[in-house]
């Protein structure tokens, strides 16, 4: 963020995904399908957010419901065509940002892939999550969401091949190396002596303690062990925070969390891959060679005079820079091998060189539905439950051009369990999925405004994150169950 | 919505009708307090969710950096009454029969207990501790001193996370009872500051809190004001430059000294919209409340989750109010101390007044308990005059009990 943009009015959103999120949110283009509640609402937060291109597809007419749900129509709207009118009112909200309408219908554009070629990330609002527009996608690799809200209820899907994701703003500890000093740190360790243990950041005291207890005991110590050495050494601030941070001294910096030791053993063909692959595959030989990961440079304030703590960061920042430099070498060496001429954007390295240890993988499904998840140990079972009706209703509304009521409750049930049984071998119905479906009947289709909007707002960060490609993706379903107040969110493998 | 109200669902009470859903929506007074990032979302909500009474309090003006948010409000008016703007916004936009939005440029504490006695629900989107804490405490007293409860529903957020609480004064955990969870607010040591600064924040908090008052004695800072904004960003530098340290900018310096906590639109809408459904719910009861409080954090995947809270048993506000006790005309004492003792399960109670112990369990011998309570201690009216005091093991607060002969 520089100074220009102090005050601006992206000031709020910008500490949490910087200028350079925003700069990839302004570039951004975004279709949503259908111009309901639940697309209005999203589409608001995104224009508010400043994406800079939003077609809203729509070839409706406004009705009574429209006006009952959505904020963007008004009286004089009735029976105008519904895109427009949201389009107008929604653009207004940021001249930053270009809310247009396409009238075409959905089904014809299905067969057009370079509509949606054009789109970074592609929202439908209909009941119907749409194989051929989830198959279509897929193909083009744009991230599908599909949103949508009955009566107290409401889903968010996400259908993306994959997402590799660098910043993820995890707050993972910060990696000192306590037991992987390298020649500089050890200099600068060595020339603090016992006059000056009271100035210095805590990570050195840890880093004595510990190597004199290996010299001594030949292994690492136990943190009660570190408390007990670090104890004698007086009772300064820094001793203090020490003492408290003193576990510190049993972490492993060889150690890799199980999901990047799951991702280096990922087969990718390098000679197609995308850039983060490349960079995986030169971290798992940088890994390899050293046993530790590359040093993500930042330190946590410590209490020290401030000398000797800007040396100790200094010394951090030039092994990361180093660090950095081998990674780089290693990336370029796997794009030469594999006869590919891109270069690999020196802030694109810097970035994943600093998250390396918080890296994220999603590997999507275009599944609508994978067995067992209506088995009674899915901790989310009623959230299950509510996905597999609106499935349910979907395929009774394309039956009957309508949507259920509840004097359809019977058909509806019926209907359920052949569904089901297309997926999975049912001992019975699943716990409480008759009382979501007459739920779900009671409000005939309908919606409420406020889940819309809750939804809308779940769909529209997610949208943010996709476009911004920062925090983490959910993974890859939600529901959302108005009568409890809450979400659950699951994998369809 | 109409739909919705016109039937009883699975998770409705069994007494509902849709007359009464319809009618408590249309005749019920909602108040909302606040009208920023979460007050602009909760007006358009509660108009769309059918309320047709609406009053909304907001003391702050429009400043630029709500616009990524606060959809109510375009720039040209930023300067002017957020309360006034917003309410103005949506009567216009949601023009319907019978709605009217009143807006109030002003602060909560300018209202008296009449003032607050005519709504039947409150929605808080207040971004402030401080008046929530107020607003609870008044909303406490008032259902202890007069009966009226009115249950407010409060949202907050930060960044990705969020959370609800749906309060019910005197009955359900108060506002206070939560604070325990509220997180404090990061301070840096004054030495640190004085002689060891580390961080750009360091420098910026030794400009604001230690370098100003020396510098420009006559001036209060005003972070409003740019200049001065410019002037303290002057002083941080220097002072990092001095030791060193790399980091300070102007909206480094801007985010330390008004103490700015991130805001985005989704996380407004989401928390926004779980407080006006809960409001709805409550009001229409066309389907169970969520259980006291929800949290929401869209950081990693989206979390949703809503769940009991208790009472703090030594909540300053809500744990020491004296409640209602219903007696007969004849109960005796012993009647009455078996009655209390069964009901909020006490082990060993001692009961006194301000006059003395009226009986104590450990020496059951030393009272006679066969004499009716109206003889023990004066009443009014079929109310007691006397407050009646409990301490027991089962609770380290104080039970206090106003009797009432019915």
């Amino acid at each position: 963020m520089n100074d220009n943009e102090v005050n601006s009015k992206y000031d709020r959103q910008m500490r949490l995904w910087s200028s350079s999120g925003q700069k990839r949110l302004v570039g951004s283009a975004v279709c949503v399908v259908e111009a309901n509640a639940v697309a209005c609402e999203t589409v608001k937060n995104l224009v508010l957010a400043g994406v800079g291109q939003i077609v809203l597809l729509d070839s409706e007419r406004v009705s009574e419901e429209d006006l009952a749900t959505n904020f963007f129509v008004v009286a004089e709207d009735t029976g105008k065509l519904r895109g427009e009118c949201v389009a107008k009112h929604l653009g207004e909200l940021n001249p930053d940002s270009a809310v247009l309408h396409e009238k075409t219908p959905f089904e014809s554009l299905l067969t057009d892939p370079s509509f949606w070629s054009q789109f970074d990330c592609v929202v439908n609002c209909r009941l119907d999550p749409c194989v051929r527009l989830i198959d279509l996608l897929w193909e083009l690799s744009i991230p599908l969401l599909h949103a949508h809200s009955i009566g107290l209820y409401s889903l968010v899907r996400l259908y993306c091949e994959e997402r590799t994701m660098v910043e993820t703003h995890s707050s993972r500890a910060d990696d000192l190396r306590i037991d992987a000093v390298w020649d500089e740190l050890q200099e600068y360790v060595d020339s603090v002596d016992e006059a000056s243990l009271a100035e210095v950041p805590y990570s050195v005291l840890l880093i004595k303690v510990y190597q004199e207890f290996m010299r001594e005991h030949g292994r690492r110590p136990s943190t009660k062990e570190a408390r007990q050495r670090l104890a004698q050494l007086g009772d300064e601030e820094n001793v203090e925070e020490a003492i408290k941070k003193a576990a510190l001294v049993t972490k492993r910096s060889s150690e890799l969390n199980e999901e990047l030791a799951q991702l280096m053993q990922e087969k990718v063909d390098l000679s197609t891959a995308s850039s983060f692959w490349i960079l995986v595959e030169a971290l798992k030989q940088f890994y390899e060679k050293h046993g530790v990961l590359p040093l993500s440079g930042s330190l946590p304030d410590m209490a020290s005079n401030t000398e000797e703590y800007l040396k100790l960061q200094s010394i951090y920042r030039a092994k990361h820079e180093t660090d950095k430099e081998e990674l780089t070498k290693l990336a370029l060496q796997l794009l030469t091998q594999h006869n590919r001429a891109e270069q690999i954007a020196e802030s694109e390295i810097e970035l994943f060189t600093k998250n390396c240890s918080v890296l994220e993988v999603h590997r999507g499904s275009k599944k609508v539905w994978s067995s067992d998840m209506l088995s009674e140990s899915n901790p989310v079972l009623q959230n299950t439950n509510i996905y597999f009706g609106f499935l349910a209703l979907n395929t009774f509304y394309k039956e009957h051009k309508r949507h259920a009521a509840p004097k359809d409750q019977s058909e509806v049930r019926a209907l359920a369990i052949s569904e089901l049984c297309r997926w999975e071998t049912l001992k019975s119905f699943p716990d409480g999925l008759e009382l979501v479906l007459d739920e779900l009947l009671r409000a005939e289709g309908t919606a409420l405004h406020n889940v819309c909007a809750l939804t809308g707002g779940i769909a529209s960060q997610e949208v943010i994150k996709i476009l911004t490609n920062q925090y983490v993706s959910f993974d890859n379903c939600l529901t959302f169950d108005g009568v409890r107040g809450q979400t659950g969110s699951w994998k369809i493998e | 919505m109409a739909t919705i109200l016109s039937r009883s669902g699975p998770f409705t009470d069994p007494d509902y009708t849709p007359e009464f859903g319809l009618e408590s929506l249309v005749t019920s007074k909602v108040l909302v307090l606040g009208a920023g990032g979460l007050g602009c979302e909760i007006l358009k909500n509660l108009v769309l969710s059918g309320f047709r009474h609406i009053e909304c309090i907001d003391m702050d003006t429009i400043e630029t950096s709500n616009l990524n948010r606060q959809f109510l409000f375009r720039s040209a008016d930023v300067g002017k009454s957020k309360a006034i703007v917003a309410c103005e916004f949506v009567s216009r936009r949601l023009a319907r029969r019978g709605l009217t939005i009143v807006p109030h440029f002003c602060k909560i504490q300018d209202f008296d207990d009449d003032f607050y006695s005519q709504f039947s629900i409150i929605v808080c989107g207040l971004d402030s501790i401080e008046a929530r804490r107020w607003m609870n405490e008044k909303l406490v007293s008032l259902a202890a001193t007069t009966g009226h409860i009115i249950p407010w529903i409060d949202g907050g957020t930060e960044g990705f996370q969020g959370s609800v609480k749906l309060m019910i004064p005197t009955i359900t955990a108060c506002f206070e009872c939560y604070m325990k969870l509220v997180p404090v607010q990061t301070t840096y040591p004054l030495c640190t500051l004085a002689s060891t600064p580390r961080l750009p924040e360091h420098c910026i908090e030794w400009a604001h809190e230690l370098e100003w008052p020396k510098r420009y004695p006559d001036m209060d800072f005003d972070a409003d004001i740019p200049e001065h904004v410019d002037l303290m960003y002057q002083l941080a530098k220097e002072r990092a430059s001095q030791f060193g340290i790399e980091g300070v900018t102007k909206a480094k310096t801007l985010g330390v000294v008004k103490n700015i906590i991130p805001a985005i639109a989704s996380t407004n809408a989401v928390i926004a919209a779980a407080c006006c459904h809960e409001c709805f719910k409550f009001v229409t009861s066309c389907a169970e409340n969520m259980r006291d409080s929800m949290y929401y954090n869209g950081e990693t995947g989206v979390v949703c989750v809503s769940d009991p809270y208790d009472k703090a048993a030594d909540c300053a506000v809500c744990a020491s109010l004296p409640q209602d006790y219903v007696i007969e005309e004849g109960c005796t004492l012993a009647q009455f101390v078996a009655g209390a003792t069964q009901k909020f399960g006490l082990q060993q109670p001692l009961f006194f007044t301000a006059e003395g112990d009226l009986y104590n369990s450990k020496k059951p011998d030393a009272f006679v308990t066969d004499i009716p309570v109206v003889k023990l201690i004066p009443f009014a009216d079929r109310v007691a005059k006397m407050q009646i005091n409990i301490v027991d093991s089962s609770s380290p607060s104080t039970l206090k009990l106003v009797l009432r002969v019915e």
